[in-house]
């Protein structure tokens, strides 16, 4: 005990002396202090209680089970979304001697601006099917959102629509082997 | 040997081993309240990347992908991990990759082909990508891709499919969409979960709220969730719901077509209720809410929004985008976010899962404080 004394009055002895103590102080509060519910992990899947607000006091506050979304709109005079559909896709297939303006025109008129500015600088040799292998199938994404499938000799092609005012454009193309 | 000596030897090399052996755990004891956010330690547990490949290291099996396919993938991932490229652009080029060529290098189909298209990214000689054999080459043609797609300006934070579209200039430009799940599998297979941090940081970090993971997803609403999925006391909870005060803005969580976007309060007699007041626990429904399609078919829901929100049907959302504000319409008893992640398409409750895991798996998890 006498040598250990001796020691805490060097200078070595009084420094771990003082990292003894920093260390008690520090881990004595954090034990006592415990860790509190809001410092949980939330990301980790912890579910905490909240005072306020406290919707865990519903039943289902989502959409319970939602309405089939309403028919698609087509305006008076307009043509439907799979007419528009599988006249773009022929347009679209005919690809061969035609230049990348020709073919992109050809497209113009059934297309979104947003689709016709992703379609240019398109080489429409690039173009991997060359005709329509069976009938377009519709599926109703909301009233003024449609996707229709088009089976080609290749593979299949997927054509998302939408309508403004009822009419009804191709927005996006997607292309996938079989 | 003095005493004095002998002592501090000792207390020396019980420090080392102190540090040595328990070092982690001491200092994570210590400092463990100074952590700046409890939220990614989720995404960390899961990794946030960091690995190199190593393309002739025992590579480990993806989904129903083969050896070719994965050797093929580490290559692109390694080419972009040299050229310094944030992770983000190796989901896309992965996922371009699975478009043009199923991760396959393709050589030229002969007559079943009538252009030069070649390899893992089916790059052209002709339209100047390089000679036949360079563009066979998988890391020639990764790096030809990379630096195509460095120079396409901000492709860090445009949906995946528009910027492989401006690299590849295919005649369907939306197809890469549909391999965004798949290549983030198979980039974080691969790195230890490089698809899960920060997507346009080239030094691997876990992903805070406000930023976008390098897989695509992003937090929607910072805040504590105070109900979970479909607990012990809310079974037909189809969502989490995350407690925000009126008027935080509500940001999609992956690019997207917004589907849905309706007010749905109504009392249990069937009277409408209507959304531009708040709601109660006496109301039914949804309040004013969107929906939105991601790639994959994975649909994400936003529920309760304070005004008619800032999105229509059709309309597509970059990830991170605002859609609407936190509010209190429709079936709520304080202003919150009910959030819900479905799966194939289906919108219904059958189709919905557990958000917190999925959003833990896209690097992008939920909760935090306010």
């Amino acid at each position: 005990m006498r040598t250990v004394l001796r020691l805490l009055g060097t200078r070595y002895g009084a420094a771990v002396a003082l990292l003894v103590l920093i260390a008690l102080v520090v881990g004595v509060g954090k034990l006592v202090g415990g860790s509190r519910p809001d410092q949980a992990p939330l990301g980790s899947g912890t579910v905490i209680d909240s005072p306020s607000p406290n919707p865990s006091r519903l039943g289902d506050d989502g959409v319970g089970e939602p309405p089939s979304p309403p028919p698609p709109s087509t305006s008076p005079g307009a043509t439907d979304p799979s007419t528009v559909a599988m006249d773009f896709t022929q347009k679209w297939l005919h690809h061969d001697g035609v230049t990348a303006d020709q073919w992109l025109a050809a497209l113009r008129p059934y297309a979104t601006k947003a689709l016709q500015d992703r379609l240019s600088g398109v080489d429409p040799l690039t173009v991997p099917a060359s005709k329509v292998a069976g009938a377009a199938t519709a599926t109703d994404r909301s009233q003024s959102y449609v996707d229709v499938v088009i089976p080609l000799d290749s593979g299949a092609l997927t054509l998302g629509l939408t309508s403004t005012d009822g009419r009804w454009l191709v927005d996006s193309v997607d292309w996938q082997r079989p | 040997m003095s005493l004095r000596r002998r002592i501090g030897i000792i207390t020396a090399v019980s420090v080392v081993l102190v540090i040595v052996c328990c070092g982690g755990a001491t200092a994570a004891f210590f400092l463990g309240g100074l952590s700046p956010n409890p939220t990614n330690q989720a995404a960390a547990a899961l990794g946030c990347g960091g690995k190199t490949v190593d393309v002739n290291a025992q590579l480990p099996t993806i989904n129903s992908l083969g050896d070719k396919q994965i050797h093929n993938a580490a290559i692109i991932i390694s080419v972009g991990q040299q050229m310094g490229v944030p992770p983000r652009g190796w989901v896309i080029a992965i996922a371009t990759a699975l478009q043009e060529s199923a991760l396959t290098n393709l050589p030229n189909l002969g007559a079943a082909n009538d252009h030069d298209s070649l390899g893992l990214f089916q790059q052209r000689p002709s339209a100047g990508w390089g000679t036949p054999e360079q563009v066979m080459d998988p890391a020639y043609a990764s790096r030809k891709f990379y630096e195509h797609l460095l120079a396409v300006p901000g492709w860090q934070t445009m949906a995946l499919t528009d910027a492989a579209q401006r690299v590849q200039r295919s005649a369907y430009p939306d197809a890469y969409a549909k391999h965004e799940p798949l290549a983030t599998t198979v980039v974080n297979a691969l790195t230890n979960g490089a698809a899960r941090a920060v997507g346009n940081l080239v030094v691997a970090r876990c992903v805070d709220p406000g930023e976008i993971s390098a897989s695509g997803w992003t937090v929607p609403v910072k805040g504590p969730i105070v109900s979970g999925f479909r607990t012990h006391d809310r079974p037909t909870h189809q969502g989490v719901d995350i407690a925000a005060s009126k008027g935080t803005v509500i940001h999609a969580a992956a690019a997207g077509v917004v589907t849905v976007v309706r007010c749905q309060a109504h009392l249990a007699d069937g009277t409408n209720w209507g959304c531009d007041r708040d709601g109660g626990v006496f109301v039914l429904g949804c309040g004013w809410y969107v929906e939105i399609l991601h790639a994959g078919n994975i649909i994400t829901r936003y529920c309760h929004q304070l005004r008619q929100p800032d999105v229509v049907v059709g309309q597509r959302v970059a990830a991170g985008q605002p859609i609407g504000v936190v509010g209190d319409t429709g079936n709520s008893s304080g202003p919150h976010c009910h959030f819900e992640v479905h799966l194939g398409g289906d919108n219904s409750s059958s189709g919905a899962v557990d958000p917190i895991p999925f959003m833990n798996q896209q690097g992008a998890p939920l909760g935090d404080k306010a």
